[in-house]
């Protein structure tokens, strides 16, 4: 009976502890006064450090690895939307194909924020074929550069959107 | 543990034991996989203009000589079977498509640079041993530089 109380009372300090509500120092002192042996607590918080240490690594290796799949998946939306204007395709199926592979693009690139991600992609899909008819619509000559005010027309509200979803529909961790 | 050797500019482990099989030891220090770290200073992106400016450090990862030969066959092996692969394919292609099988090099690219890198890992694992990188992510030193701003990826313009 006083080993399960014992057992019961060593499981609430530590999760006290996790939750933040103790310092370390009390945690030792409080494990200790319920019975938990030196070393079964020195190996304890070694494993905790070790296991807190491996979720901070393998976070920022995550986040690493999701920003080179982003800038790789954004370039790859880029083009896609950007071929259908530029070669003058009138075909509808080949806008719906467009539409989906930056749709797949925008939720594997916006993992943790899949509706985000496909939002603001699908968007720029959208609205770079209309930006592009508008822009060029009158004009008989234009430089290259120029076709950054397109891309620009299409992004900015797409980021915006975006943006937006990714604030209100997702909690930051 | 490790030491900064200045000649080289790099990160030398002080243990020996092998992070790949943890078995054997390392007995030179050439023997140790010295995987590149990267760290951005500085980035400048104006529309058309865009520059980054990083540090690279390569950190050294215990490995003894049989887990060194193991990477290295496995790294010729993939790289041999896979652009030997895409170049069947485009060649198939080409034969099959005639001048259209000129998109077929592309798949070629991608089948060489990602078969590469599965064949690989695939060969060293069935050899019972971690990838490089794997037994890299296991390095105490690597672990704290990597949560420190570190990273694997070099960085990108």
């Amino acid at each position: 009976m006083e080993n399960h109380s014992s057992a019961a009372r060593i499981l609430e300090i530590k999760e006290s502890f996790l939750s933040g509500s103790l310092s370390t120092e009390e945690l030792i002192y409080q494990l200790h006064d319920a019975g938990m042996d030196a070393n079964a607590i020195k190996q304890w918080l070694s494993d905790l450090t070790r296991e807190r240490k491996r979720e901070l690594f393998n976070k920022a290796v995550n986040r690493d690895n999701n920003n080179e799949i982003r800038g790789v998946l954004f370039f790859i939306t880029l083009m896609i939307t950007i071929i259908g204007p530029v070669f003058e395709i009138r075909s509808a199926f080949w806008y719906i194909i467009a539409l989906l592979a930056v749709a797949i693009a925008g939720y594997y690139g916006y993992k943790t924020k899949p509706i985000a991600g496909i939002a603001g992609m699908v968007a720029f899909g959208i609205l770079f074929p209309l930006a592009y008819a508008q822009y060029f619509a009158n004009k008989t000559s234009y430089i290259r550069i120029e076709m950054l005010f397109p891309i620009a027309m299409a992004g900015i509200p797409a980021f915006l959107l975006l943006f937006i979803l990714s604030k209100t529909i997702y909690r930051e961790p | 543990m490790h030491t900064i050797n200045e000649r080289l500019m790099r990160l030398e482990p002080q243990e020996t034991k092998c992070a790949y099989c943890e078995v054997e030891h390392s007995q030179d220090m050439e023997e140790n996989y010295f995987i590149p770290l990267f760290k951005e200073q500085d980035r400048t992106n104006v529309i058309v203009y865009r520059s980054v400016k990083y540090k690279k450090i390569p950190v050294g990862v215990p490995r003894c000589q049989r887990c060194k030969n193991i990477h290295e066959s496995a790294s010729n092996k993939a790289k041999l079977y896979a652009w030997g692969i895409a170049l069947g394919v485009v060649l198939f292609c080409f034969a099959v498509w005639g001048i259209m099988g000129i998109f077929a090099i592309f798949a070629g690219i991608f089948i060489g640079f990602g078969g590469t890198h599965f064949m690989e890992n695939k060969l060293v694992r069935d050899q019972g041993i971690l990838t490089k990188l794997e037994g890299a992510k296991e390095n105490d030193t690597i672990q704290d530089l990597v949560i420190h701003g570190w990273s694997f990826n070099q960085p990108a313009a």
